[in-house]
């Protein structure tokens, strides 16, 4: 009568098996997502290349909500366009009309992203390569640079920035230029951006009337494909 | 028998007991079923409040154009379905192919199939404009893949009324083969431990950063405009130090703790309110209502099919009691089914 247990015996075998297996592929997962989204260390340094092939790009994260700063500054998206050397009236306020959509709406959608995230992301782009290493070492002066840097400055820096970067300056442009569109009713030939930054009062002066402090940062003008437009 | 061999017989006995819980039964499918559900009715209401404007964000009409998701999406190693045309009727094709998959995954119909339709449709939409997408959309996305190993349509589902249905008619249960409750096990816990390590390495940028650390992160997260959505509201609550500071650092304690809301029913019985608290007053507040949505929905990944059932126990309880007040009901306590597995 041992025949039915030893049965069931090597059944459980076999199932345990498959479970070792699972164990085995959810220790490596964990083990490389958690590297890929903890703070930078020897070990994620050493493993990056692995961990970023095996992440990308099906468990692409990060966590950084808020962190290590939050955001303490106001940004915004101001927009203008010329078309055949015609200037298409002033700088359009692209984050406003965002904000607006947002304010006292208990369930925003999603179109005010479209703006904000641009804006954000050509900042740190640009953030993250005046910082480079490898920029610094040849541009000294990098964070001098304004928000548009130029084709030598990106040239010293590594490819995956240089290239975040550009496509973060692309997206800026085609929102400028549908900005100036949805505006003036003409397409741009060539636009120019201006990120505002507003620095409302830092935590000890909150009781403070004033608005804080307000900066201004443009790029030249630029063509539809994001290069400067010659002088 | 000496000591140290009975220690390591009972290490081997553990580790064994271990591998059976993964492959004997499949664990949590009322915990799994109920974030499917959560899951569906978030991207349900997401893509319903975003219709009038979805050919902005990933339509013909967007300013993050076809040229450039083009340029981010094969090449940039981001598949998506809107590759194959740039236009407004196959943008729309697509958005309603997907609020169609959402419907269906939330009613738990052919649950295999339509996880990995819905994943596949969802993925494409967050590719086709990654500047519309936020840290909610990345987690429920990561879930999902974990989801298409899993058994979501347990409970709650048409799939379950399906097979409630063939017993009834005197039919077999399907066998469950071993590998599939594997893959469900492991894709539980893949889902639980992914929530661990958001809160994790959450907390651990956070107490790097000085704003955390000397308690005023809150006032600059309420007050900058992207955030503002209620200024009254945040102008009142950044009156109050105790408020803005007490809430700073219970935010990075309840992050950095919540693992071990696993270990402990009691350490559970604490963290979980206070994170999903914490979802909700960041999803009104900061005007993230979907981000607030998928966040609260995988934080039920904290509750065990015990905790779940509990709470149905209470529920109906409740119910019975107020029910009771009407005439022609008598008080009833529903006790929950008992499970059989074989």
């Amino acid at each position: 009568m041992s025949q039915p247990s030893q049965k069931a015996n090597s059944s459980r075998t076999g199932s345990r098996i498959a479970a070792v297996g699972a164990v085995c592929v959810l220790s490596l997962h964990f083990g490389l997502t958690f590297l890929h989204v903890a703070p930078a260390n020897p070990l994620s340094q050493q493993l990056a290349l692995a961990t970023g092939l095996w992440m990308s790009p099906l468990f692409d994260q990060n966590w950084e909500l808020f962190a290590p700063d939050p955001v303490s500054r106001d940004t915004g998206l101001l927009v203008r366009g010329t078309a055949g050397g015609d200037e298409l009236g002033g700088f359009v306020d692209l984050s406003t009309a965002m904000l607006e959509r947002k304010l006292h709406n208990l369930v925003p959608d999603n179109l005010h992203y479209t703006v904000s995230s641009a804006t954000h992301n050509l900042l740190s782009a640009r953030q993250d390569l005046i910082r480079n290493e490898a920029v610094l070492a040849e541009f000294p002066n990098a964070a001098d640079s304004g928000l548009f840097l130029s084709e030598d400055l990106l040239d010293a820096g590594p490819e995956p920035l240089r290239t975040a970067y550009k496509r973060t300056v692309d997206a800026v442009v085609q929102l400028a230029i549908k900005g100036v569109r949805d505006e003036t009713g003409v397409t741009p030939d060539a636009v120019q951006v201006r990120i505002v930054t507003h620095e409302f009062p830092r935590w000890s002066k909150r009781d403070d009337a004033g608005v804080g402090e307000v900066f201004y940062s443009d790029t030249p003008w630029l063509t539809a494909t994001g290069e400067e437009l010659p002088l | 028998m000496t000591f140290s061999n009975t220690r390591r017989l009972d290490r081997r006995a553990l580790g064994m007991a271990g591998l059976d819980w993964l492959s004997q039964r499949r664990h949590g499918t009322r915990v799994i079923s109920l974030v499917r559900i959560g899951y569906g009715v978030t991207t349900i209401f997401l893509l319903l409040i975003n219709l009038p404007v979805r050919q902005q964000i990933w339509g013909a009409e967007a300013a993050y154009t076809w040229d450039l998701f083009m340029q981010t999406s094969l090449a940039g190693g981001q598949p998506s379905l809107y590759v194959l045309s740039s236009s407004a009727v196959y943008a729309d094709i697509l958005y309603f192919a997907l609020l169609t998959a959402a419907i269906l995954f939330t009613l738990g119909w052919h649950t295999r199939t339509i996880t990995v339709i819905f994943f596949v449709l969802l993925w494409s939409l967050h590719a086709r404009n990654p500047l519309a997408t936020n840290g909610g959309d990345n987690l429920a996305r990561i879930i999902l893949v974990y989801l298409v190993f899993a058994q979501v349509g347990a409970h709650w589902s048409l799939d379950s009324l399906r097979t409630r249905r063939r017993l009834a008619s005197g039919r077999p249960r399907r066998r469950e083969r071993v590998i599939g409750t594997v893959a469900h096990n492991a894709a539980l816990i893949a889902c639980v431990a992914q929530v661990c390590v958001l809160y994790a390495t959450s907390s651990l940028f956070k107490v790097q950063g000085e704003m955390w650390q000397n308690g005023t992160a809150l006032y600059y997260i309420l007050r900058t405009a992207d955030y503002n959505n209620w200024p009254e509201v945040a102008a009142f609550v950044y009156q109050w130090p105790i408020v803005v500071v007490g809430a700073t650092y219970a935010a990075v304690f309840v992050q950095l703790c919540l693992p071990f809301a696993l270990v402990n029913r009691w350490a559970k019985a604490v963290l979980l309110p206070l994170v999903l608290g914490m979802h909700v007053a960041i999803g009104i507040l900061m005007g993230l209502p979907f981000f607030s949505l998928y966040m609260v929905v995988t934080d039920l990944f904290l509750l065990t099919d015990r905790d779940v059932r509990l709470a149905k126990v209470y529920v109906t309880g409740y119910l019975a009691r107020f029910g009771a007040s009407r005439p022609g009901r008598m008080p009833s306590l529903v006790a929950p089914e008992l499970v059989t597995d074989k």
